[in-house]
C-alpha cells in the first residue's frame, strides 16, 4: 500500500474512533476544551491502530530548559495539518469527525538529536500552538504564505468588441498563474506551491448606454 | 471548476447570455489553496486564497422594425 493510501486510511480510521476517543477524553477532563487530546497511529497492508489520550499539554512548544531559556531541544516534534485549516471546509468533508471539534488534525513527527525522525501519532492543535520547526509556528508559515500577492489574470471575451443581447458570449482567465515562491521566516525557509482550484464569475446587472 | 450564472467550459472558461443591452461588470474570483513547506518538510495546506480580475463589457442589442 502507497504512503498516501495508508495515510487516508489512518485519517478515515480516526473518523471512524474519533467520538470513541472524544467521549473518552471529556470524561478524564480536558485541559484545553476539546484541544488536549493526542495518540499512537500505527498500520499495516490495511489495517491501522488508533489510540488516543489526553495531552500532557495542549502546547507542543519546544523545550525548554531549567533556566527558562529557549535552546535547540532534545526531541521535538513537528505536526502536519491534515485536515483542511479552514475550519467550515473540514465540516464539509472527512474531517469533520476527527477528535479535533475546535482544532486542526495533524499528524506528528518526532525530530531526534542524531537527525532521525519517524511518525508519532496525531495531536490536535491550534495553529498558534503548533510549532513548525523549533522557533516557527505553523501560523507563521500559514501567515507568511497568505501574503504572497496573487495573480488575478486577465479577462478574455469573445465577441471581443462588444456582445450581443441574446447571443452566447465566451469569457475565460489569462495568467492566473503563480510559481512556487521562497519566503524567510524565522531563519527558515518556506516553500510554497499555489494552484487554482475554482473560478467565482459574476457579471452584474448591467447599465443602460 | 467555475461557479457562477453562466455555463461552465474548459478550465476558467464560462459562457453566458445577457438578455439586453448595456454595460455589465464582468468579474472572476480566482480560489487558490497552496501547499506549504518549510525547510524541505510538509507543514500543511493554505486555503481560501483569493485573487479577483475584473472588466467592464458592453452588450448590444439588435432591433428589427417593420415597415410599410
Amino acid at each position: 500500500m502507497k504512503p498516501s493510501s495508508l495515510r487516508l486510511l489512518l485519517v478515515c480510521t480516526v473518523v471512524l474512533f474519533g467520538h470513541v476517543i472524544l467521549l473518552a477524553s471529556s470524561a478524564g477532563g480536558q485541559s484545553c476544551k476539546g484541544q488536549g487530546i493526542e495518540g499512537d497511529l500505527s498500520g499495516s497492508a490495511d489495517v491501522a491502530v488508533i489510540v488516543g489520550r489526553e495531552a500532557a499539554s495542549c502546547s507542543s512548544q519546544p523545550n525548554v530548559n531549567a533556566a527558562g531559556n529557549n535552546q535547540m531541544p532534545r526531541t521535538y516534534f513537528t505536526p502536519e495539518i491534515t485536515c483542511s485549516t479552514d475550519q467550515q471546509a473540514a465540516m464539509d468533508g472527512v474531517c469533520a469527525a476527527t477528535p479535533c471539534p475546535t482544532s486542526f488534525f495533524a499528524l506528528r513527527t518526532a525530530h531526534f538529536v542524531d537527525g532521525r525522525t519517524e511518525p508519532a501519532g496525531f495531536q490536535c492543535v491550534t495553529l498558534e500552538q503548533a510549532v513548525a520547526t523549533p522557533g516557527v509556528t505553523v501560523a507563521q508559515v500559514f501567515e507568511a504564505v497568505r501574503r504572497v500577492k496573487l495573480p488575478g489574470g486577465e479577462i478574455g471575451v469573445e465577441p471581443g468588441v462588444r456582445g450581443l443581447a441574446n447571443l452566447e458570449s465566451f469569457f475565460w482567465v489569462e495568467g492566473a498563474n503563480q510559481e512556487p515562491v521562497d519566503l524567510q521566516v524565522g531563519g527558515s525557509t518556506v516553500h510554497a506551491e499555489f494552484r487554482v482550484v475554482e473560478y467565482r464569475w459574476s457579471f452584474g446587472g448591467g447599465s443602460r448606454w | 471548476m467555475t461557479e457562477g450564472p453562466g455555463s461552465p467550459g474548459l478550465e476558467s472558461e464560462v459562457r453566458t447570455t445577457f438578455s439586453r443591452r448595456g454595460f455589465y461588470r464582468v468579474g472572476v474570483t480566482v480560489m487558490w489553496v497552496a501547499e506549504a513547506y518549510l525547510d524541505g518538510r510538509r507543514v500543511g495546506e493554505v486555503d481560501d486564497l483569493v485573487s479577483r480580475a475584473q472588466t467592464t463589457y458592453p452588450v448590444a442589442e439588435l432591433r428589427t422594425v417593420l415597415t410599410g
